[in-house]
């Protein structure tokens, strides 16, 4: 049974006795919901950012590292967006004070109230759903992609070849033979010592 | 229209009355210009509305707050030296065709009415 005009004005004419008799409570969850708003906000940083692991990321090849790195920061900062205005959904964020309280005006707010969170809700589920499908492809593409897999560089030593002594990276002669430094390694080799750099 | 004050005025909601907010408003405003209606402070926003009900001229009284904190806000002014309320007949004498449970002679719901923001709120 719809309610009648006066049905509807007693309802509304009882809910500002209620909001007047609780402002302190209305004042209060506003507070917890700031502060568990900021938690919330470090802890999605931590998670976000770390999904896939900095040192994995960064022995990504090219241009995957860069690639990964975009997309972890654009999800950090989807995420956030996403737990604001999920807070602000609740309207419990910003109370007002405010110097009338008549039934009509109340209905007339709430009602405003009531879709201006379901705007911020639609806001905060296209961004928190974007910021996790951005943090899987991420993980997904460090999960399969690995480290990059660099050519193998010749090692560098110190040989000695018949007295005689240098130090360079091993490389090979037109004629197929071995040099470090400039010394051919076709005589007697006394000594060959890989470094990872000449003294 | 109905001469008043009707101590013996029947209870009505005022929702489908012709001009009633207008009326109302005029009741009041003169009311409270006359002296049988006052605003006595209790704190530094809250009054308490007391005297006699313009319609019916039964003792009528109501809490008023000029500076509630709402959890959301909405259309119009947050602060504005002219406030809206609901300003309602509870007096307990009867009137014929009110519900048990209920005060007053009816008017007032739902006629939101203009009142000045007292100095100091």
């Amino acid at each position: 049974m719809p309610p009648t005009p006066e049905q509807e004005w007693e309802y509304w004419d009882t809910k500002g006795t209620e909001l007047r008799h609780g402002q302190l409570d209305t004042v209060q969850k506003a507070a917890a919901n700031w502060t568990a708003l900021f938690g919330a906000s470090l802890g999605i940083f931590g998670t976000v950012a770390f999904a896939g692991g900095l040192t994995t990321v960064d022995a990504l090849a090219d241009p995957w590292e860069v690639i990964v790195k975009v997309a972890t920061t654009v999800a950090v900062l989807l995420a956030l967006v996403a737990t604001y205005f999920g807070a602000k959904a609740s309207q419990a964020l910003s109370p007002k004070q405010a110097s009338s309280l008549d039934a009509t005006a109340l209905m007339q707010r709430a009602e405003a109230a009531a879709h201006e969170s379901l705007a911020s809700l639609k806001v905060a589920k296209v961004t928190g759903t974007a910021a996790a499908a951005l943090v899987l492809l991420g993980s997904a593409t460090v999960l399969w992609l690995g480290q990059d897999q660099k050519p193998a560089e010749p090692p560098t030593a110190v040989v000695v070849v018949e007295g005689k002594s240098a130090c360079g990276q091993l490389t090979k002669a037109v004629d197929g033979s071995l040099v470090v430094g400039g010394l051919t390694l076709n005589g007697a080799v006394s000594e060959f010592t890989v470094v990872s750099r000449c003294p | 229209m109905a001469n008043w004050p009707d101590g013996d005025a029947r209870y009505e909601f005022p929702g489908g009355v012709t001009d009633a907010r207008k009326r109302w408003q005029n009741a009041v405003d003169e009311a409270l210009a006359g002296g049988s209606l006052q605003l006595v402070p209790v704190s530094a926003d809250v009054y308490d509305l007391i005297g006699k009900c313009p319609r019916c001229d039964h003792e009528t009284g109501q809490s008023i707050d000029f500076g509630v904190i709402l959890p959301y806000s909405g259309p119009g002014v947050e602060s504005s030296p002219i406030a809206t309320f609901d300003i309602v007949c509870s007096c307990t004498e009867p009137h014929t065709g009110r519900q048990p449970g209920k005060v007053g002679c009816g008017w007032g719901r739902g006629l939101p009415l203009s009142l000045t923001v007292p100095d100091g709120s």
